[in-house]
């Protein structure tokens, strides 16, 4: 293969002709077989959705390893008097109440302060972070867009049955205003839940119960999208060179439909970490002294104006977390779709 | 030169809620290997589901294919499971469509479409595949398609994508192409281009091809048989040189009557077809051609008269030809 083409006089050598240079005298043909790996690359090539997605997993190895460490760091504290002698691992746990330090600034003992009830933000934030990132993978990761493609690919591709089933489930679903029938199945099953899993129960049921309300929604705009692109010719000139109902569906309806996906998966991710604070709050959500992101902001309302920081450290974070997930989305979307600008 | 397709008294009926559309009403004829085959005809007539009913690519339901027999390369599509027509379509019988624009998947590389194609088809690895798919592109005259097969469709002009589908069509050298108004929706001089490429080609790996098309111009270019269609029947079957020189059948004629002519005088008139095509849905009893036509007379109105043999080569449906 004569790679002198490329520096025709009309082939300018833009970046793109002197990346083909570089392939090709790589492993000539052969890089450009699969799809998955030019939007792997195409993905790559955005700075800012790797820069995203570094900065979600520091957040999740923190989350993960710097609990336990902060919960090794800081003296032997006397309170009450001396009567009670008490360790990092007690005060620096995100669950440990202590009325005695409540809403007290940042300082070398409680790195970020603690909150209404003496509770240390710090560690409080590091739980939390693992809490709302799990709600999230949960319900929007394996729910809304899993949930969401099977039932709506299959919905528009095939119509039928499955059609009416989701269109009746989408209406039961949309006729409890809001968060009522997260409220009503959680409220239900919470004691179901935390007898047969333990603490993190309840957990495991706002999950799932945020989940099946959120994922019709995502069916449903799936299945329009299928139905749209079923009619493409697209569709017709791959069934004229032999390929079966499932490879278009895989091949040809999936790949158009991703980019559009993570786009609405990722609006979705904030909404259902707030929703999941809303759940904690009255109770239904994150057992008691535990911690959530969505649970930090909602407890810190009510002393919005004496203490910004215990609203603000929250916010912050999930801020952080929700334009990691959008800057993560729409470079997954750019990577689908080769239209779009690199 | 043998038969490749025999087609013997085709209906594709579609049950809809308004009632059932006889889209293809008993439609019979032949085509040999390597031969180019033109089908014409006012819009609705039936071409479209013909080829789509000879690939067997229309959703059943609504629709409802039946026939004597549809035998391609000695095999009868109309008892194929879904299964061997799948291995059949795009290795030895392929289509290409009308509107370039959106026959290639927007989120593939071109190459990679080609190669799809001659991957499932030809037992071949990704990377002969895809030397394949080059070697296609640089045959249907894409400039530097080693480049090229590394683009996107949206990278490609509607001539250029035209080439493209061409190029995959023909990629695992079948021995039919349907072409449906391959040209229709690119402008004069790619039209030429792209005619040129497919008769070329054609001839190079002999392909039969099934032009569908509205132009005369382009079946007197391109095709030596040619069957006229008319609400769902043929109504005229016969070779190219004839149905120019000697049309039998009136809609034939009046066809020829509304495209203007080099060698006609300058004060001769177009003349259109008056009236519409009939409403599928309401059949008239009689020839479906009677309430337009010149010659019409009784029994016109009453029978439905079959295609018949009315000169060498030359078959019509009509009581009173020529
Ligand atoms: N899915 C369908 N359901 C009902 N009727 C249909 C369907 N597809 C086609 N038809 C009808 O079948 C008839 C023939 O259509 P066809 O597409 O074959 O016409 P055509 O000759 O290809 O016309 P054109 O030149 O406009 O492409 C038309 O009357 C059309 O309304
Ligand atoms: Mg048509």
């Amino acid at each position: 293969m004569d790679t002198d083409r490329y520096l025709e006089p009309d082939t300018a050598p833009t970046q793109l002709t002197q990346e083909y240079l570089m392939e090709e005298s790589l492993e000539p043909g052969l890089h450009s077989t699969s799809p998955w790996r030019d939007s792997f690359r195409r993905f790559l090539r955005d700075k800012r959705a790797v820069g995203a997605l570094v900065l979600l997993a520091i957040f999740i190895l923190a989350s993960l390893f710097l609990l336990p460490i902060y919960e090794h760091i800081g003296p032997v504290i006397s309170e009450r008097h001396g009567f009670v002698h008490i360790g990092p691992a007690k005060y620096h746990s995100p669950t440990y109440v202590d009325n005695l330090v409540e809403n007290a600034p940042a300082s070398s003992l409680h790195w970020l302060g603690t909150n209404y009830a003496g509770q240390d933000i710090f560690a409080r934030l590091l739980a939390g972070i693992q809490v709302s990132l799990f709600v999230a993978v949960i319900v929007v990761g394996v729910m809304d867009v899993g949930l969401g493609i099977i039932f709506g690919v299959l919905a528009g591709y095939y119509g039928g049955i499955l059609d009416t089933l989701l269109a009746r489930f989408t209406d039961l679903i949309f006729a409890f205003p809001g968060l009522l029938f997260a409220v009503l199945v959680t409220g239900l099953f919470r004691q179901a839940a935390l007898d047969r899993f333990g603490n993190d129960g309840p957990l495991y049921l706002v999950a799932i119960t945020l989940g099946l309300t959120i994922w019709p929604q995502m069916a449903r705009y799936v299945r329009g999208q299928t139905l749209s692109l079923k009619e493409q010719q697209f569709i017709e000139a791959s069934r004229t060179i032999g390929t079966s109902s499932n490879q278009i569906i895989l091949r040809h309806i999936l790949p158009n439909i991703l980019s559009l996906i993570f786009v609405a998966a990722t609006l979705d991710i904030s909404g259902t970490i707030i929703n999941e604070g809303v759940l904690s709050l009255i109770g239904l959500g994150v057992q008691a002294p535990g911690s959530s992101l969505g649970l930090m902001i909602q407890e810190s309302l009510a002393n919005i104006p004496y203490f910004p920081m215990e609203a603000i450290l929250p916010s912050l974070t999930l801020t952080i977390i929700v334009l990691a997930f959008s800057f993560i989305g729409d470079g997954l979307r750019d990577a689908f779709d080769p239209r779009s600008k690199d | 030169m043998t038969d490749l397709l025999t087609v013997r008294d085709l209906h594709t009926t579609f049950h809809t809620r308004a009632g059932d559309v006889p889209a293809v009403n008993g439609v019979s004829f032949t085509m040999r290997e390597g031969e180019t085959l033109g089908i014409v005809g006012e819009s609705g007539s039936g071409k479209s589901v013909t080829a789509l009913s000879i690939m067997r690519l229309l959703p059943t339901p609504p629709a409802e294919i039946t026939g004597q027999e549809v035998l391609f390369a000695g095999q009868d599509l109309l008892e194929m499971s879904q299964d061997q027509l799948r291995a059949l379509r795009g290795n030895k019988m392929a289509m290409i469509f009308q509107d370039p624009m959106t026959s290639l998947n927007p989120v593939f590389k071109v190459g990679f479409q080609i190669a799809e194609s001659v991957r499932m088809h030809m037992n071949l690895g990704p990377r002969d595949s895809w030397n394949r798919a080059v070697e296609m592109l640089d045959k249907v005259g894409i400039p530097n398609a080693a480049r090229r097969a590394n683009d996107y469709p949206h990278e490609f002009s509607g001539g250029m994508r035209q080439r493209v589908m061409i190029a995959i069509a023909l990629s695992c050298n079948p021995s039919l192409l349907i072409a449906d108004e391959p040209t229709t929706a690119l402008d004069v001089t790619i039209q030429a281009q792209i005619l040129e490429l497919m008769r070329a080609l054609s001839k190079e790996f002999q392909t039969a091809v099934m032009l569908i098309t509205h132009d005369l111009g382009v079946i007197a270019g391109m095709a030596q048989q040619v069957l006229v269609m008319y609400a769902g029947r043929l109504v005229e079957a016969t070779d190219t040189r004839t149905l120019f020189a000697k049309p039998a059948h009136p809609y034939t004629q009046a066809l020829l009557h509304s495209i203007p002519r080099m060698d006609d005088a300058q004060n001769e008139r177009l003349q259109p077809i008056t009236g519409q095509p009939p409403d599928l849905l309401k059949m008239p009893v009689g020839c479906s051609f009677a309430p337009r036509c010149p010659k019409a007379q009784a029994r016109c109105q009453r029978e439905t008269p079959p295609l018949v043999e009315v000169g060498a080569g030359q078959r019509a449906a009509c009581f009173f030809p020529y």
